[in-house]
């Protein structure tokens, strides 16, 4: 484990006396002895990880399944509660913030299987995390126009999820993470269904956003081209983080 | 967002609002045919059998009333009654056509007051003499001057003389026929004995006074305002009671018909669901969604009820022609079928909705 020499790249463990980010600091995410298990603690999922992510890094999450690749990714992105440990965004316990808005405001999630929702156009899913903002429709379209041109897919915005290919879908799927202008984006396996091609397409998008954007790109991936490309490579097993470095 | 979620599954976005029409339209139909009875009623109350009403107290229905020709008179001495009818109602079949026959002292007001279409009124001593409503001369296909045997095919019935035809404008009194009140009688094998009274009260004269005035002499009578009769009438309760409680089954099906499909539709979008949690849905927009989906269910098919409940109203009354039924229906019952449809609409997608909003994003998303 590593985790100690992250933190002291980014100018110490950043705490304070109540074992906060300290606010200010570069830090996007920081765990500290993160833990998660099930079934009454049965499967130990995640055993103690801390680790600090900062502002504008390219994190590839690796290690072999059900070493709590996963299972970290969504306590970061608050998909998920821990069951020990903290989490700390942009300096606040992201326990004492409305999971909704940290979703809402700090973080895109890119999963493997896309989800969109297949009888909407590629514009509307796009927008669908807009529902509720409090945008103006024209703003809200002119957006996720803007998001689809982006990524390559400006003329099949009318086209409907069930109509368009697997590749499409993804990458529809990277402009709805990116709609909300998340500075963190993290992304569960996003190429994990796509051939080599296509793959290697949508990482180029997500890489491209992340430089563009100053992003905290945070990737989970069997992929070693992408663990190749990333600033940072955390490698778990057995809940753990086994190594951490670039 | 939430039609197009009931449009990807239409057929069963169909039937679950086919369930809900079904269940509003029989709410229209059944309160609208209880209530076309009951105006009916009321309206033949209102036209023939003047301002109160007297009955023998406690008979289960009005036909089984028998009150002594004796009271007619007494009554007529109570301070406030201007007029006193006695009158017996029995019901014959004729060749399938249900005809009620009306016995009615010939010389009294209330026969004079039908309208005559055609031919003469009875005579005082028009024994072997019937007016027709104008349904009856229709439906039984008589016309001035033929004969009819009452009761039908009986060889020991009286022979009667159609003299004249009425048209009173009221459907349930034109299906009938008007006879002198001592064949009736005879007919009924009650002499000297009515079925009712109608009594008119004098012009300015309080009828609720009248009606106290009447019970004070008349303790053993039911004396009622001719208006508040159909509320006292059993067969009307019950009908009323019968029209409610099938109505309410039938809601209650239209609610489970939500429910079921709501749920269905959830279990299947459950990764949809937890994608949207993730992107920062809050779990009340969510919950928001469904009850919305389950609105617009309930109220196409509550729209759809109310207008296939006035449709079997029409039926109905189409194909018991000889029955007074015509629906009473009005803007206030689809009113409140319409707030009944919405409100079995977000009954039924309630615990669906409550189910979606309670997702954990991760599990939903987890979901195969």
């Amino acid at each position: 484990m590593n985790d100690s020499s992250a933190l002291d790249r980014l100018g110490g463990r950043g705490g304070n006396a109540g074992g906060g980010g300290g606010k200010g600091a570069a830090v996007a995410i920081r765990t500290e002895a993160l833990t998660k298990h099930y079934d009454r603690g049965l499967v130990q999922a995640l055993r103690g990880v801390t680790v600090a992510l900062p502002r504008g890094e390219f994190v590839a999450v690796v290690g072999p399944s059900g070493s709590g690749k996963s299972t970290f990714l969504n306590l970061i992105g608050t998909l998920d509660a821990p069951s020990g440990g903290r989490v700390w965004l942009d300096g606040d316990d992201i326990a004492r913030l409305p999971a909704q808005d940290v979703r809402r405001r700090k973080v895109g999630f890119v999963f493997q299987f896309h989800n969109l929702i297949p009888n909407l156009t590629l514009q509307e899913n796009v927008e669908v995390p807009l529902a509720g903002s409090g945008l103006r429709r024209s703003e809200r379209r002119a957006r996720a126009a803007a998001l689809l041109e982006r990524v390559g897919l400006g003329d099949r915005a009318r086209h409907r999820a069930n109509r368009v290919s697997g590749g499409e879908r993804q990458r529809a799927a990277v402009a709805r993470a990116l709609i909300n202008q998340p500075p963190i984006v993290l992304a569960d396996e996003p190429t994990g269904n796509l051939d080599s091609r296509t793959g290697a397409q949508v990482l180029g998008l997500l890489t491209e956003v992340h430089r563009e954007r100053g992003t905290l790109l945070v990737v989970v991936t069997h992929n070693p081209e992408i663990a190749a490309a990333a600033d940072r490579v955390l490698r778990f097993a057995d809940g753990r983080v086994q190594e951490d470095g670039t | 967002m939430v039609l197009q979620n009931l449009t990807r599954r239409r057929l069963r976005s169909f039937f679950a609002v086919l369930g809900v029409a079904i269940g509003i339209a029989a709410v229209v139909a059944l309160v609208s045919l209880a209530r076309g009875v009951r105006d009916e009623v009321d309206d033949v109350m209102m036209r023939l059998r003047g301002d109160i009403i007297v009955k023998q107290r406690d008979t289960p229905i009005p036909e089984s009333s028998r009150v002594d020709e004796s009271v007619v008179a007494a009554l007529r001495e109570v301070e406030g009654v201007a007029q006193v009818s006695g009158y017996t109602v029995q019901l014959y079949v004729f060749g399938g056509v249900r005809v009620p026959i009306y016995g009615f002292a010939p010389q009294e007001p209330i026969s004079a007051r039908l309208p005559l279409a055609a031919g003469r009124r009875i005579e005082p001593d028009g024994l072997r003499e019937v007016m027709l409503g104008v349904e009856a001369a229709r439906n039984l296909q008589l016309d001035v001057g033929q004969k009819v045997l009452v009761p039908p095919s009986d060889p020991s019935g009286i022979e009667l003389e159609v003299v004249g035809v009425f048209d009173s404008g009221s459907r349930y009194q034109d299906i009938g026929c008007l006879l002198h009140l001592r064949t009736a009688q005879a007919l009924a094998r009650s002499p000297g004995q009515v079925m009712m009274c109608a009594v008119d009260v004098v012009d300015g004269a309080d009828e609720t006074e009248v009606v106290a005035r009447l019970q004070e002499r008349f303790p053993a009578l039911q004396i009622v305002l001719a208006r508040d009769f159909i509320t006292d009438f059993d067969d009307y309760r019950l009908l009323r009671q019968f029209a409610w409680a099938v109505s309410a089954l039938a809601a209650v099906i239209g609610a489970i018909g939500v429910l079921n499909t709501m749920l269905m539709s959830v279990a299947e979008r459950t990764r949809e669901i937890g994608m949207l949690l993730a992107l920062g849905w809050s779990r009340a927009r969510v919950l928001r969604m469904i009850m919305a989906e389950g609105l617009i269910v309930s109220v196409v098919g509550g729209l759809a009820g109310i207008g296939l409940g006035v449709l079997l109203v029409q039926l109905v009354a189409r194909w018991l022609e000889e029955l007074p039924i015509v629906g009473g229906h009005d803007l206030l019952l689809f009113g409140q079928a319409l707030t009944l449809s919405i409100g079995l609409g977000l009954l039924g997608s309630l615990l669906p909705a409550i189910k979606a909003s309670r997702l954990s994003p991760v599990e939903a998303l987890r979901y195969e």
